[in-house]
């Protein structure tokens, strides 16, 4: 009896950490791409904000790696329904790279190399709630997974943590990005199972 | 005789693998199955071999069927019997 008690309060613990309708990947790490990976030299890439902002706001590759880099350990959940638990990264915080931006703007959308974007309000990127990570477990970001960068937004949809993200078009209006215009959800809280619109 | 919204089954009950696109980017024009596909993201995506742009986006899910042509210029299919068209 003992052993079935302890594995019902293991179950449960874990559960609660599973969103509705997702699954635990475990160990690993299903990578979905939409297209060519792309394989962006470092002394060409750089980061912008840009849009509604005072002026361009531009970091090279050398610039963002000398910015203050945080440990960030978090779940993320794909809403194709894998979710895995504890994935540890490292990177800028959104706030760090708007501290001295002047804006209006309540929304965002977030492009990348090889054309993908996606949407989300400007409040879910602030309040240290997203990064731009360049490390994944003590590695450099692969390719595969987004390498260099990618935008890393864990309370939401992982389609939201753009790959290979090159920065951030901040914006009066809300403008739907890639998987938002093909009928995935604007917003995409993985707590309210917010996959499809309408959802 | 006109085309009405009803003959659009002619079209969906076909098989469209053969099927030509003209891609809206750069114009080519290549048959569906020599496409570039990416079937491992959230819906399947099919990218112009020639300049890689998105020009059909199909996917199930949530109950629905959805279909984005909006990257294909024309598509065209050979009639089942052209004698009747």
């Amino acid at each position: 009896m003992a052993a079935v008690s302890r594995g019902f309060h293991g179950r449960g613990r874990r559960d609660e950490r599973l969103p509705p309708g997702q699954r635990d990947i475990g160990d690993g790490f299903p990578v979905l791409t939409a297209g060519p990976t792309p394989h962006t030299p470092l002394d060409e890439w750089d980061f912008v904000v840009q849009g509604q902002v005072d002026g361009l706001h531009r970091w090279t590759w050398e610039e963002f790696g000398a910015l203050p880099h945080e440990p960030v350990t978090v779940d993320i959940h794909c809403v194709t329904s894998w979710s895995k638990f504890d994935t540890r990264w490292s990177g800028v915080p959104i706030d760090t790279l708007l501290e001295d931006v002047e804006t209006a703007a309540e929304y965002v959308v977030a492009f990348s190399d090889g054309g993908y974007t996606t949407n989300l309000p400007l409040e879910d990127l602030t309040g240290g709630q997203a990064w731009v990570v360049d490390t994944y477990e003590d590695e450099p970001l692969a390719p595969e997974h987004g390498g260099p960068a990618r935008l890393l937004v864990p309370h939401l949809y992982f389609w939201k943590s753009a790959k290979w993200v090159r920065g951030l078009a901040l914006t009066s209006f809300d403008e739907p990005g890639f998987w938002e215009t093909f009928g995935y959800h604007n917003y995409g809280d993985p707590w309210r199972e917010q996959r499809y619109a309408g959802d | 005789m006109a085309t009405t919204l009803d003959d659009l089954r002619d079209l969906f009950a076909l098989d469209l693998t053969g099927a030509v696109l003209t891609c809206g980017g750069c114009g080519e024009r290549t048959e569906l199955h020599a496409h570039d596909l990416y079937p491992d993201a959230p819906a399947l995506v099919v990218r112009c071999p020639s300049c890689t742009a998105v020009v059909l986006r199909f996917g199930t899910g949530g109950g629905r069927i959805r279909l984005d042509l909006s990257g294909t210029r024309l598509l065209t299919v050979t009639a089942p019997d052209p004698a009747g068209s």
